[in-house]
């Protein structure tokens, strides 16, 4: 009972006549704003919507990677033991010192390269990053003659076969012929031309993908060789260069 | 009329009252009126002291509360209406309220459709992959299947509203997975092999005593107990090897110490939303601690339990919590991921597997590299770049910059003079001064796109008042609404101006008005359009005028032609990548699709984004392209052999 009459004195005391009427009245409708904004903003959520995904587009990158097999023997890759960041510097040497023994021989040496990528080679190209001259170990006569330097009287070609060792296909050093001259072309021209990845001897398109392009590499001691020449060695490395643009 | 006042006097409290008052029991109406009568004025006499004035608030409430009580107890006891009068009534039976529809369908390159409501909840994340593209390389737009089968490097994905409800708002984004741990997480889980023989200071190789329980990958940490070290291995190591190839030891350790190393555990979520796939990327962060991990098996919508690699190196992080009250650490994962290719991109070929020696999947440095663009092009001229190059800042005509990889349709003959190309479907962008260069076997030949800006009137020529100009072919430029043109000349010409805007392959001009000129056959039709010279956008095939050579060689149908301006452009461009979609718009960032109203303007203030199904703005179509750059410089091989996984996500709201 006492709460009844508590209620009814406010409202006696809360009634029109009250001079905080206005403002209760004010407060009321603002407690009643908030309220349904309160529900009405629960509500927001109570709509439709759709979606549809998309998910799974895979996009891959393919490979290039090069083998290398010298004389038919154990391929040698790009991304194989040594190598960095696929280039591999220790694929087999083509020759060895003490190979060439007298005026007028030729040794050669066949390599195949092989695409295993999955993408063609647009361009391959070759370059011989070092040469240094150096007297042979065991020459008993040393004649000065640098077979690196501008009087080296070595000469070579390099020969495009359909196969190792197989017919002539083109003459890519020096250019011009299918079959390449025994006499070849200078060797030092060779070396101090086609130097680096920017200096190279180009040898166009291919591998295709998982296809295999063969080469003769010939090193020639002229029959005019001079006894200069003698007790003198060249050590010098060949790279091949793929890339998937021209 | 009567007989029913006494009826709801008999009714009120103080009816109800006088009626029990006596006894219940009143031969007529008339004496229970005048019981009520009297009862009411005793009633007044006993309630005077505390009457309520008429100037009281409560006065009117009561009297409406009072009245309302009457009529809802007259109401009550009427209800069956048994009077023995006359009556009339009618029922409005069988209303229903039917609530209405949004539901939207996605379309890849015209194929299955796909709908939102077969997906949990009208949220359908099954839908076909954008792009299957394999077998990439830098500076080529396109690819192949793993079936070796050429595959476009772009996609179109046509979204429709099929519901009866508009959809006021249109949502682009990444689908990432966010989500919860439902318990705590166990990451820093380890196993250990005992040592199987002398290890020296700076070995790089350790020898176990038994096979390890998983797989390690190479720059795992392990750690060698005896004098403790922690050493990373240099080379993958397989379950059950017995050798582990690891950087130098700085110190000697016998066959009584052991390794320990990571094994896969479970990290265990609520409920996901979303699939997360092999090999991707599971981010679980708390507090300001977070650690990657990658998921080594695919968790699809519903898991509860993601099953994720050893890692790399030990957690920041061991006591990850969780509850399944989703409020412990948060699990998400970043959208783009990268993997190595396992199988070659033709039969036969080196895979990512055989190239990891160099190649990298840290930091998913392919969804980096890979250029993305969202162009939408409506068959009104509405265009806009969504995402991509051309996009921001929005490029004139809203052109994103788009490859194209395309063919000739009519062969090209040495020594002829060549002033239009014929090309096949346009999977990208042509824009006037573009370089298209053609190319078969050894031979090659650059064209330079022009503009001539003319054309002529169709043998069906337009008569007087005709508002729909035919012309002998496409215009080979889009022109927005407004454009002015030309029509005829001399004393017959007229000045028009456009009314809605074509896109190049258009073959008609709609004007605004009539022409107040007949026009015939091989009249000329000059235009000129603001925004500068821009030209095609994805469309079918056509015709495009280029500076006038002459054939450097013959090429056939089977030439391929590309716009190497285009890709010279995205070659430059290390922004626009899938990666940076993912940061820019996951779905708290989504990308806002307004309808486009123009070339390359939106109407932000659209009430309906993707109309109801039937209506004429109830699809939308978008063109995703995708180009791996070719940078200047240095060689791009750590991208060799790798796979960008991603996504998209289409949206809409009611409201």
């Amino acid at each position: 009972m006492s709460l009844v009459r508590g209620i009814r004195h406010i409202r006696q005391r809360a009634g029109r006549t009250s001079p905080t009427w206005a403002l209760k009245k004010t407060l009321v409708s603002m407690i009643v704003l908030g309220s349904m904004s309160y529900l009405t903003v629960g509500g927001v959520f109570a709509i439709f919507n759709g979606t549809t995904s998309n998910l799974g587009s895979t996009v891959a990158s393919g490979t290039l990677a090069l083998s290398n097999s010298v004389n038919s023997g154990a391929a040698c890759f790009s991304y194989g033991t040594g190598s960095t960041g696929n280039a591999n510097p220790a694929c087999s040497a083509f020759f060895t010192n003490g190979t060439l023994r007298y005026p007028g021989q030729t040794v050669t040496t066949t390599i195949a390269i092989k695409n295993t990528g999955s993408l063609n080679t647009q361009d391959l190209i070759l370059y011989a990053p070092t040469c240094n001259s150096t007297t042979s170990p065991s020459a008993a006569y040393v004649g000065g003659t640098a077979l690196c330097g501008s009087s080296s009287g070595l000469q070579m070609y390099v020969q495009e076969t359909t196969s190792s060792g197989g017919a002539a296909l083109k003459c890519l050093y020096p250019t011009g012929l299918t079959t390449c001259a025994a006499a070849g072309a200078s060797f030092y021209n060779f070396v101090h031309s086609a130097f680096s990845v920017s200096n190279y001897l180009d040898l166009g398109a291919g591998p295709a993908a998982g296809a295999t392009r063969y080469f003769t590499i010939a090193i020639i001691l002229p029959a005019t060789a001079l006894s200069a020449m003698q007790g003198e060695e060249a050590d010098f490395s060949l790279t091949w260069h793929a890339q998937t643009t021209p | 009329m009567r007989l029913l006042k006494k009826l709801l006097l008999v009714l009120t409290p103080k009816g109800a009252a006088a009626f029990l008052a006596g006894g219940g029991t009143f031969g007529s109406f008339d004496e229970l009126a005048a019981a009520w009568r009297k009862a009411h004025k005793q009633e007044q006499k006993r309630v005077a002291a505390a009457y309520v004035p008429r100037d009281h608030g409560l006065y009117r409430a009561k009297k409406i509360l009072l009245a309302l009580m009457a009529v809802g107890a007259a109401a009550y006891f009427m209800g069956d209406g048994t009077f023995a009068s006359f009556s009339a009534e009618t029922s409005n039976a069988g209303s229903s309220i039917a609530s209405g529809t949004l539901t939207m369908t996605n379309t890849v390159n015209g194929g299955t459709t796909c709908f939102s409501y077969n997906g949990v909840g009208n949220v359908n994340p099954n839908c076909s992959a954008v792009l299957t593209l394999g077998n990439l390389a830098p500076g080529t737009f396109g690819g192949t299947t793993t079936g070796g089968v050429a595959v476009s490097g772009s996609s179109q994905i046509v979204v429709a509203n099929t519901g009866s409800i508009d959809a006021a708002k249109f949502y682009l984004y990444a689908p990432q997975v966010t989500g919860t741990a439902s318990a705590n997480i166990t990451d820093n889980a380890t196993a250990s092999a005992t040592i199987g023989g002398s290890v020296a200071v700076g070995a790089t190789s350790i020898t176990l005593a038994s096979g390890l329980a998983n797989a390690l990958s190479l720059g795992t940490q392990v750690t060698l107990s005896g004098t403790s070290e922690t050493v990373t291995l240099t080379a993958d190591a397989a379950q059950s090897a017995t050798t582990l190839s690891v950087s130098p030891t700085q110190f000697a350790h016998t066959t009584s110490n052991t390794v320990t190393y990571p094994i896969p555990f479970n990290i265990p979520v609520n409920a996901l939303q979303n699939p997360i796939g092999a090999g991707q990327q599971v981010i679980v962060k708390q507090s300001t601690h977070s650690d990657i991990f990658q998921a080594d098996t695919a968790a699809p919508i519903g898991a509860v339990n993601v099953h994720v690699a050893a890692p790399l190196t030990p957690p920041s992080f061991t006591t990850y919590t969780g509850n399944a009250g989703g409020t412990g650490a948060s699990i998400s994962t970043i959208d783009c991921y990268d993997s190595r290719t396992t199988v070659g991109g033709i039969t036969g070929a080196d895979s990512g597997t055989n190239v990891k020696g160099f190649d990298t999947t840290a930091n998913n440095q392919l969804c980096g590299t890979l250029l993305m663009s969202v162009q939408e092009v409506e068959t009104g001229g509405q265009t806009y770049c969504w995402s991509g190059n051309g996009s921001s800042p929005e490029s004139p005509l809203g052109m994103c910059t788009a490859p194209v990889s395309t063919s000739l349709t009519s062969p090209i003959t040495s020594g002829n003079s060549v002033s239009t190309l014929a090309l096949g479907a346009l999977n990208g962008n042509i824009r006037s001064g573009d370089t298209l260069t053609v190319t078969e076997g050894a031979n090659s030949q650059s064209f330079t796109v022009s503009y001539d800006g003319t054309d002529t009137v169709a043998a069906a020529g337009s008569g007087v008042n005709a508002t729909t100009l035919p012309l002998t072919s496409q215009l080979g430029h889009a022109l927005p609404a407004g454009t002015v043109v030309t029509v005829g000349s001399g004393g017959s010409a007229d000045t028009m101006t456009t009314s809605a805007a074509v896109l190049a392959t258009a073959t008609s001009l709609t004007f605004t008005s009539g022409m107040p000129h007949a026009h015939v056959s091989g009249e000329t039709v000059g235009y000129s359009y603001p925004g500068g010279p821009y030209d095609r956008f994805y469309s079918g095939a056509g015709t495009i005028p280029v500076s006038t050579v002459t054939a450097n060689a013959s090429y056939t149908t089977s030439a391929t032609v590309v716009d190497t301006t285009e890709l010279n452009t995205l070659n430059g461009d290390q922004t626009n990548d899938v990666a940076n979609f993912d940061t820019l718009h996951p779905s708290s960032g989504e990308v806002l699709l307004y309808p486009p109203n123009g070339y390359g303007t939106l109407n932000t203030t659209a009430p309906v984004w993707l109309g109801h199904s039937g209506s004429s703005n109830s699809t939308r179509t978008f063109y995703v392209s995708v180009y791996m750059p070719k940078p200047s410089g240095s060689n791009q091989n750590f991208l060799q052999g790798l796979s960008s996984a991603f996504g998209l996500t289409w949206h809409i709201d009611q409201l």
